[in-house]
């Protein structure tokens, strides 16, 4: 079984008094270990397809199965106990807390996890020294920039060791510079970690990181040939 | 697996909004005192009756006067008859404990010389005794001066908070007015937790002769077996000429504080509808605070954490609030409440911050910070994720 595996998924919301389909009868299927980049004009569907494969939200119908779980078929409280050892999300805008410190945000998801203080340090530290923000450890969000926000809220999404990363639009409120020092560091999680990434993205510079690129349109999914980009 | 967001993350969320927390807490803190005020004044209604009774004496009534000490007239010699009469009367000081007294409210005035029209007066409860009286309410203790003889007046501890005035103007030497005549303070008595504590001691056969009166209001009788009044009772329908009814002192203060139950159910009522305003606001402060961290919410649970946990925390955050605000409320109240007098009639009694109230006052303010959690707990439990991610 591969380790994103969606049949016929459907997903319909209710948008005033209008039902909308994002997501009609999707199929799809994604191998451990890659980079995959999902591109499409916005209100496509994109990022909900990404959310039900976060297990953040739910489909109508269809299979979902994802690092060998039925999603479908779990309760909420299920969920949030698949989402804290299996998944790291990234999103666009980084959702740190900003009461707490760079260190601390990154320790969250450790809290749900049965480590003692002193493994709880040492994995913060690690994912700390992979983002390059030993040095920002005990900084509050407001004091960080908005690339280094963003590199913490990476080291959040890996501090766990989980095997899938979903990445909605994480380069999409940076600057140049940072944007690349993003990227660069979910190849490096990619091809030195094995992580297997989903990345939405409007960004045609983002999407050339991914080895399978998709684009979802009025519900439908195709898949890209390698170079092509739209 | 542990669940719970850490303590310092609901610690630290107090600080984003310093005014609303603080606010928060004062509304709190005003619950607090609140609930300790009503329940030293409800506790304070009920024990100043209560505590006046005992088990081993009997009020001796007029039958005509519906249990009303004031409006009761009994012969003057009552107390030499009963003490013939009844077997089993207590003997203290080898004298039967039988105190013939009369009760009465009037209008009395400070300091000495004739009456003069813009001076202020103080409608008071005066006790015509005798030196037995000190036999029969054990409650009562003279806390300086001695009993009184003609022309003088014990002065209750309370009296000069019920009148709102300066002590010294109540002091051993003083002048008090009233019936057309002038008394001095010889001395002061203390009856803790009772309505004794806000009246005037007087000679009885003073006060007869300054009211006109040849009887008394009422004999209170002391008998050796406590609760044992039979051949009181007895005595008391043998001589019908004497149209007498017995009241266990117990009884009597009893009926007398349920005459007072709505007061205690408005004084409750009151702060009641306090309570509900706080907790309204409480409420809405806590929601107004999930309103402004949906996204930050939807994000801790995308990183794993359950509905509960969010819960939980936001608990820790309002019940802060309502702790430290709650004692805060303790500490205004003990400034403001304990120790002060209600006046209620021509009586009064003391309020006092006891481990009731303050329990009360504390499981009240906690109790706020837990219900006021309710509507935010509701919101973060049915708050789709994905949907508040887009929350601005």
């Amino acid at each position: 079984m591969a380790f994103i595996e969606l049949r016929n998924i459907t997903k319909t919301y209710r948008k005033g008094e209008h039902v909308v389909t994002p997501l009609a009868d999707v199929s799809l299927e994604i191998e451990q270990g890659a980079f995959c980049v999902l591109l499409g004009p916005s209100g496509s569907g994109k990022t909900t397809l990404m959310n039900l494969v976060a297990a953040i939200d739910r489909a109508d119908r269809g299979e979902l199965h994802v690092a060998g779980a039925d999603l479908m078929k779990m309760s909420s409280g299920a969920l949030a106990d698949w989402r804290a050892q299996n998944v790291g999300y990234i999103f666009q805008q980084s959702n740190l807390v900003p009461v707490l410190t760079a260190y601390e945000n990154v320790e969250l998801p450790l809290w749900l996890m049965p480590l003692s203080a002193a493994e709880r340090h040492q994995r913060v530290s690690l994912a700390l020294a992979a983002v390059g923000l030993t040095d920002r450890a005990e900084h509050l969000p407001k004091q960080l920039s908005g690339g280094q926000e963003q590199r913490v809220a990476i080291a959040r999404a890996i501090v766990a060791d989980p095997p899938l990363l979903v990445a909605d639009e994480p380069t999409g409120n940076l600057d140049h510079d940072s944007a690349t020092g993003v990227l660069t560091l979910l190849d490096r999680l990619n091809r030195e970690r094995g992580k297997t990434i989903l990345m939405v993205t409007h960004d045609p510079r983002a999407a050339e990181h991914g080895t399978r690129r998709f684009t979802l349109d009025k519900g439908e999914l195709r898949e890209l040939a390698p170079g092509v980009l739209r | 697996m542990a669940r719970a967001l850490p303590f310092d993350y609901a610690l630290r969320n107090l600080g984003r909004r310093p005014l609303r927390t603080l606010l928060t807490a004062l509304s709190s803190a005003l619950v607090a005192a609140l609930l300790v005020a009503t329940t030293a004044f409800v506790r304070g209604l009920d024990t100043t009756f209560s505590g006046a009774a005992q088990a081993d004496t009997a009020i001796l009534l007029s039958s005509v006067a519906e249990r009303d000490v004031v409006r009761s007239t009994v012969t003057a010699g009552l107390s030499d008859l009963v003490a013939a009469s009844v077997p089993g009367i207590r003997q203290i000081g080898g004298a039967p404990a039988i105190s013939a007294e009369i009760h009465m409210g009037s209008t009395l005035r400070l300091g000495p010389g004739p009456e003069r029209a813009d001076e202020p007066t103080y409608a008071g409860f005066v006790r015509g005794v005798t030196d037995r009286a000190f036999a029969v309410h054990d409650a009562v203790t003279i806390t300086s001066g001695r009993p009184p003889r003609t022309g003088e007046v014990l002065v209750g501890a309370l009296v000069g908070k019920q009148f709102d005035i300066d002590p010294a103007r109540l002091a051993l030497g003083q002048k008090l007015r009233f019936e057309g005549a002038e008394f001095t303070i010889c001395g002061h008595f203390a009856a803790p937790g009772t309505t004794l504590e806000a009246e005037v001691w007087t000679p009885l056969a003073e006060l007869r002769g300054l009211t006109k009166r040849d009887d008394s209001s009422a004999a209170f009788v002391r008998v050796e077996t406590p609760g044992d009044f039979g051949d009181l009772e007895l005595f008391a329908r043998r001589r019908l000429d004497l149209e007498l009814v017995v009241i266990p002192t117990a009884t009597y203060y009893r009926e007398l504080s349920d005459y007072f139950a709505p007061i205690r159910a408005l004084a409750w009522a009151m702060a009641a509808l306090i309570v509900a305003g706080a907790l309204f606001g409480g409420a809405n402060t806590l929601n107004a605070a999930v309103q402004d961290r949906l996204r930050e919410l939807a994000a801790l649970r995308a990183v794993g954490y359950g509905g509960f946990a969010i819960v939980r925390s936001l608990s820790q955050e309002s019940l802060l609030i309502a702790a430290s605000g709650g004692v805060l409320g303790l500490a205004l109240a003990r400034v403001f409440v304990s120790g002060n007098a209600v006046s209620i009639a021509m009586s009064a009694f003391s309020l006092e911050v006891d481990a009731v109230s303050v329990l009360v006052g504390f499981a009240g303010s906690l109790l706020l910070g837990i219900l006021g959690t309710a509507p935010a707990a509701a919101r973060v439990m049915r708050m789709s994720i994905a949907a508040a991610l887009k929350e601005p």
